[in-house]
């Protein structure tokens, strides 16, 4: 409940000269100086990303020129964006100072109930995709409530639910992949993975899903009031605690949103390849933690970037089409993803000394 | 008599068997500043978070302008018009001024749904405010709070609790790491809230600071209140001092054996 | 080699249709294998199978590669006076202290899936990973597919693993005289990524790719999404590897896949149980059971419809 109003007037007058002598008591002080355009163009963390990621794609493409043609492009935007939904959730989950570790389980359980559900008849495919994401929704909930009930770290429950969820997936099944062969023109289906080519791009429905959630979720973060919510939650608790700020509940929110992203690019993923797979997912969350973080992202909380972590997600994805494209042996490519997400950390924490040191 | 502003009656808090208040009564009237001083273990940090909203009392009651209201979070406390400047002032750093200073209640524009931030309207009061406590005039409203120094963050913390016209602003030891200058621009601060409407409770420890500024001072010791209304224009620093410690007993000038 | 199998496993039955011991015994079966590797839940079948026909208890537990993991519930299964064990080997001479454990326990041990003849196992009953490599190799060369020269795609799941490794060599036997060379390349066990990695790699070797041969089963059963995927169409690149997937019985029967392996998964499981099970009735199994035939598409319906069965 909001009472504001300036200060009476009586006051003013006298805050007013108080203030000019506040001014003349207070040690000589430059104007404040923010320095030319250029130099807080660098300081934000998504320009490093940003050079890394053309860097990249420049020395790519000159040389494998296939690397930038049409057919390569669509084939390395079908998988990224199905990472990249669990990636922009994250980003939130982690600016407001949480992980979550389950996401990659609840992307392979997520498919399984859905086509389980279909496959034996017992829902139609629309039921069955609204039963996962709500099943989802409530891994997210019981996730928020360990941690802001029971005051538990993130990283212990989500690491416990992932191997709950998992089992779970394995023993409903009995370890059998799913059959996603016969949605045959389910509107569902085309509308979550359909696909269809404009001028040589083969362009998959999902694509326009990402777009989407990078959209609003960069607008939720930046421009509203839950969007400062979230950073306060990451970059000062208890203070937020101290101003009316609904932590709790906004983690338990965001705990919800990260399980639903993951299941609907689990759903998304499975009719695209195929297949319904328990053990789908594994090791998903390690790498989209490192998309996050390569971002720009911190991850100890408080500050969060949208467009970093898109970029963070095509760094890490690029890597691994164009290292594969130019001929580095097929062994050898986690060297190569694992010495970026080393460079990136190295750059991120140099620009904060830097501007934490006062640049 | 009017009603005083904040009447808190026979206020106990146990932790566990340990007792933190015993029957603690105290009063702030409208437009006055109580200094309130004590030792470490006093049960001042107690009385205040009780009064903040941020742990419940074991027993009592709290009256706001003669009504009984019931505290049992900080979001209620700062509906009824307290609010809290902690030493580290609440503030979040990566956050501008803008996005502290209305952290919490910050004004939406367009319809509900979107959630959308009212940032001019934030901009422009934060420009307001921040001239009006005297930080220099150049700093954009978006600028992370980091970049502050400890007393300019102080003084969006009382610029914040001024602008949000509460009734009673708590302020919880905010010298402590501060220098000379900001000390004073604190103290003035304070001075101004009152001025224009606001009532205080001021906790510190350097009792020349709380000299400079109260109305009014409340002693406790071991969870008690000692002394209620030592007027600092009519006491000396050192006799404060010693109904601190428990040399003396307030309302008699002899010297009483140590508690 | 597929008659032998047959006696043997006609035998057997007639053995276990006598209903002998009605007590029910308890057996390990032990697999370094992932849950979900489509080959698996096979094997996990025929256990089952072999457990309800016999009405024994049949405890069963996956590894994922894991050694030391795979090793620790072997030797807890002798800790727990198993009447028998039967397990595959996660690593080339990684059980050989463990085994000699379960003998002096008096618990016969039964490798299945993956041999390992440095231990020293009661029995062996599988496939001979060597051998199918080789035979894979000599099936492009033979039938003209492939020629001194040329290059071949490898792809498997977990580079490293005993079965990559032995089936390499059984094909390097055959390459490397032949100067035809070869890659093998990494794709992981999960679906989405080997077709992701599968497809950056085939876009980025086409030209030079003369013939793949899929060393396992996850990835041979992905080659039509990804030939889809990156528009190479189906016997415009010959491959051979495994086969003991629905996708790849589909696969043959398309065209995609010229010709391949199963490893008859619930029969070798179902087999090695009953030897331990005749074993610790105090018969010693004194012979391997080699498992494993190559099919192309006139074959490839009996297989399909097995696993279809499912």
């Amino acid at each position: 409940m909001t009472r504001s109003s300036p200060a009476s007037s009586a006051g003013q007058g006298v805050s007013a000269a108080a203030g000019a002598a506040a001014d003349a008591a207070l040690p000589g002080r430059p104007p404040f100086d923010r320095g030319p355009l250029i130099h807080r163009l660098v300081a934000k963390p998504e320009f490093g990303p940003l050079v890394l990621l053309v860097v990249e794609l420049a020395a790519f493409w000159a040389i494998n020129p296939e690397f930038l043609s049409a057919q390569n492009i669509g084939n390395t935007l079908a998988f990224t964006v199905e990472l990249g939904l669990i990636a922009l959730a994250m980003t939130l989950l982690m600016t407001s100072g949480e992980f979550d570790l389950s996401v990659g389980s609840v992307f392979g359980f997520a498919p399984v109930l859905m086509w389980t559900l279909f496959n034996s008849g017992a829902a139609p495919l629309e039921a069955g995709f609204v039963a996962a994401i709500a099943v989802a929704a409530l891994v997210g909930l019981v996730n928020g409530w360990f941690v802001t009930r029971l005051r538990i770290p993130s990283f212990l429950v989500t690491l416990g639910m992932l191997l709950v969820v998992r089992g779970t997936a394995l023993f409903i099944t009995d370890g059998f992949p799913q059959r996603t062969w016969n949605t045959g023109g389910n509107w569902l289906a085309w509308l979550l993975a359909g696909d269809f080519s404009v001028g040589g791009f083969r362009i998959y429905m999902s694509l326009f899903w990402f777009i989407a959630a990078a959209l609003a979720m960069g607008y939720v973060l930046t421009q509203t009031k839950a969007g400062n919510w979230i950073q306060a939650a990451g970059g000062n608790p208890g203070a937020a605690r101290a101003r009316g700020v609904r932590v709790g509940r906004t983690k338990i929110a965001l705990f919800v949103l990260s399980a639903t992203m993951s299941a609907l690019a689990g759903v998304i993923s499975s009719i695209r390849t195929s297949a319904a797979n328990p053990n789908s997912g594994t090791g998903y969350e390690l790498e989209v933690i490192a998309m996050v973080v390569i971002g720009g992202t911190a991850l100890s909380g408080g500050r969060g970037t949208i467009l970093g972590t898109v970029l963070g997600i095509f760094i890490l994805r690029v890597m691994r089409n164009g290292i594969v494209l130019i001929g580095v042996p097929g062994l050898a490519y986690n060297i190569f993803i694992g010495a970026i997400i080393l460079g990136m950390m190295a750059l991120h924490s140099w620009l904060d000394r830097r501007h934490q040191a006062g640049s | 008599m009017a009603e005083p502003l904040i009447r808190m009656a026979h206020i106990s808090k146990f932790y566990g068997r340990v007792r933190a208040l015993e029957d603690v009564s105290v009063t702030v009237s409208e437009r006055e500043i109580v200094g309130l001083l004590g030792d470490n273990g006093a049960g001042k940090s107690t009385l205040i978070k009780i009064l903040s909203g941020a742990v419940p009392p074991t027993s009592g009651d709290i009256f706001i302008r003669g009504r009984k209201v019931e505290i049992a979070s900080t979001t209620d406390a700062i509906a009824h018009g307290i609010e809290t400047i902690y030493q580290d002032s609440a503030l979040v750093t990566q956050l501008s001024i803008a996005r502290n200073l209305f952290l919490g209640r910050e004004p939406i524009r367009g319809p509900r749904l979107l959630n959308r931030l009212d940032h001019a309207a934030m901009e422009a009061v934060a420009r307001d405010l921040m001239r009006k406590v005297g930080i220099s005039k150049d700093i954009p409203p978006d600028t992370p709070i980091g970049s502050l120094s400890g007393g300019e963050r102080q003084a969006v913390a009382i610029a914040r609790a001024m602008h949000f016209d509460s009734d009673l602003i708590i302020l919880d030891e905010p010298t402590n790491n501060l220098g000379v200058a900001e000390t004073q621009g604190v103290l003035r601060f304070v001075r101004n809230a009152r001025d224009s409407g606001h009532s205080c409770i001021f906790i510190a420890h350097n009792i020349h600071h709380v000299f400079q500024v109260v109305d009014r001072i409340v002693v406790m010791r071991r969870g008690r209140v000692v002394a209620d209304d030592i007027d600092p224009r009519r006491t000396s620093v050192e006799e404060v001092e010693q109904v601190i410690t428990g040399m003396m007993e307030y309302g008699s000038q002899a010297a009483a054996a140590p508690l | 080699m597929f008659k032998r199998l047959t006696l043997l496993v006609c035998g057997l039955l007639l053995a276990l249709a006598t209903p002998a011991m009605a007590k029910p015994k308890t057996y390990y079966w032990i697999s370094h294998g992932s849950p979900a590797d489509p080959v698996w839940t096979y094997f996990l079948a025929g256990a089952k199978q072999w457990a309800a026909d016999t009405g024994n208890t049949v405890n069963t537990s996956f590894h994922n590669g894991d050694v030391p993991s795979h090793q620790e519930a072997v030797r807890a299964a002798i800790s727990a006076k198993a009447d028998g064990i039967v397990t595959t080997s996660p690593d080339p001479g990684s059980l050989v202290d463990v085994v000699k454990e379960a003998k002096a326990a008096g618990i016969p041990i039964i490798n299945f899936n993956t041999p390992d003849p440095k231990a020293g196992f009661d029995a062996y009953v599988g496939g001979d990973n060597v051998t199918f490599g080789r035979h894979w190799a000599q099936y492009l060369v033979d039938k003209g597919l492939v020629k001194s020269g040329d290059f071949v795609w490898l792809p498997v799941e977990v580079p490293g693993a005993t079965y990559g490794v032995q089936e390499e060599e059984g094909i390097a036997s055959v390459f490397k005289p032949l100067n035809i060379t070869w890659e093998v390349t990494d794709n992981t066990l999960d679906q989405a990524e080997v077709i992701s990695r599968m497809v950056d790699y085939l876009t980025a070797n086409r030209t030079r790719i003369k013939a793949i041969i899929g060393l396992g089963d996850l990835v041979t059963g992905s080659i039509k999404r990804v030939f889809d995927q990156v528009g190479v169409k189906p016997g415009e690149i010959p491959v051979v590897g495994w086969g003991n997937s629905l996708d790849t019985t589909q696969e043959v029967l398309n065209g995609y896949v010229n010709a391949a392996q199963w490893q008859d998964p619930q029969a070798t499981s179902y087999v090695a149980l009953s030897l331990a099970a005749m074993a610790s009735g105090g018969i010693p199994p004194g012979f391997n059971v080699i498992t494993g035939a190559l099919y192309e598409k006139d074959r490839a319906a009996v297989y399909d419809k097995i696993l279809s069965g499912k």
